[in-house]
């Protein structure tokens, strides 16, 4: 850790983003159901900034050297191959599965109970 | 007695280390401490371990056709206020990190005490909402969403329950002064591990609550 006997940064401030941007992302969530695309981009973006704070201030990333960042820099890599390794299985393939979650099927496929309050069949 | 039985008195020079050559006077550890080398280590599996939690989830959720709206089937508002539990908790948690720098040994056990309270809570929390889930019968052979979620959450339930047990142990050998300012470094190690299930609880909270 590159620094001597304080934490280096002001836990206040970072402890109160880390509020203020929770508290938005779950009005955001709670408040702005549609349209998805603007709900989704508004959750990741605070997702994303309180997890870099998080990263950076609390796990003291930013004062790191270069050795804890070799350690941690090929997962974002390896997380890259497993969604993209993945994916095709079900996004690309042209077999998605084509009943509502919540839907008991039997083994030719058809639909036989709704077990979704939300969805029955 | 007789003086012939005394005790000779102790001669450091006796332990001290013995002199060699300049070429083996180096330290052939990584150029950081190796706890903290270790624990990122093990922290890089535990990203793996849970991308392939959240990864799983993501793959099939976007194969399917329709996913159920999260804020019908979860308690949104006392899951928001468990995030921000577990938010507090690391910041009580860096509170303690310092304490422990500054050799403020009632700082940390104040500090890390009220980080065991709140992760404590955390579980609890996440406990009694398991337990409305399944009075609903909202088991995790119902559907896949549930599946999903029971896994993504109880893993990390898991995880907090660890860290909970992590702190509690730092705090009781710091209540009996085995944490001293030089050992600072015991306190990190289990904060960063800390932070660490605060950082995948905001993902999880978002991708599996919010969206």
């Amino acid at each position: 850790m590159g620094h001597g006997k304080d934490i280096g940064y002001s836990i206040q401030r970072i402890f109160y983003a880390l509020f203020a941007l929770t508290a938005l992302e779950v009005a955001w969530g709670m408040w702005l159901r549609e349209p998805r695309w603007l709900l989704w981009s508004g959750l990741i973006l605070c997702m994303l900034i309180k997890g870099i704070l998080i990263f950076m201030y609390f796990m003291h990333m930013r004062f790191e050297r270069w050795i804890v960042w070799s350690l941690i820099l090929p997962t974002p890599v390896l997380v890259a191959i497993v969604l993209f390794a993945n994916m095709p299985d079900t996004v690309f393939n042209g077999h998605r599965r084509d009943h509502p979650v919540g839907y008991l099927i039997d083994k030719t496929g058809e639909v036989v109970n709704g077990l979704d309050p939300h969805h029955p069949a | 007695m007789s003086s012939a039985t005394a005790i000779p008195s102790y001669d450091p020079a006796l332990d001290a280390p013995k002199p060699h050559h300049a070429i083996y006077d180096y330290d052939s550890g990584p150029p950081v401490h190796r706890g903290k080398f270790a624990i990122w280590l093990f922290l890089a599996t535990e990203i793996m371990f849970f991308t392939g939690l959240i990864g799983t989830y993501i793959v099939l959720r976007m194969g399917s056709t329709t996913w159920p709206d999260p804020a019908d089937r979860l308690a949104v508002n006392i899951t928001a206020f468990n995030t921000f539990l577990l938010i507090v908790s690391s910041a009580t948690m860096v509170k303690g990190v310092e304490a422990a720098l500054q050799g403020n040994r009632q700082g940390l056990i104040r500090w890390l005490g009220l980080t065991v309270l709140i992760g404590a809570s955390f579980v609890s929390i996440q406990v009694y909402e398991y337990f409305e889930l399944i009075a609903h019968h909202n088991l995790p052979n119902v559907d896949i969403f549930w599946s999903t979620f029971y896994a993504m959450t109880g893993f990390h339930g898991i995880h907090v329950t660890a860290g909970v047990i992590w702190n509690l142990v730092i705090l009781i050998a710091a209540m009996r002064g085995k944490i001293p300012q030089q050992k600072y470094m015991l306190v990190e190690l289990a904060g960063l591990y800390w932070h660490f299930v605060d950082l995948v609880w905001v993902l999880l909270f978002t991708v599996v609550y919010l969206m």
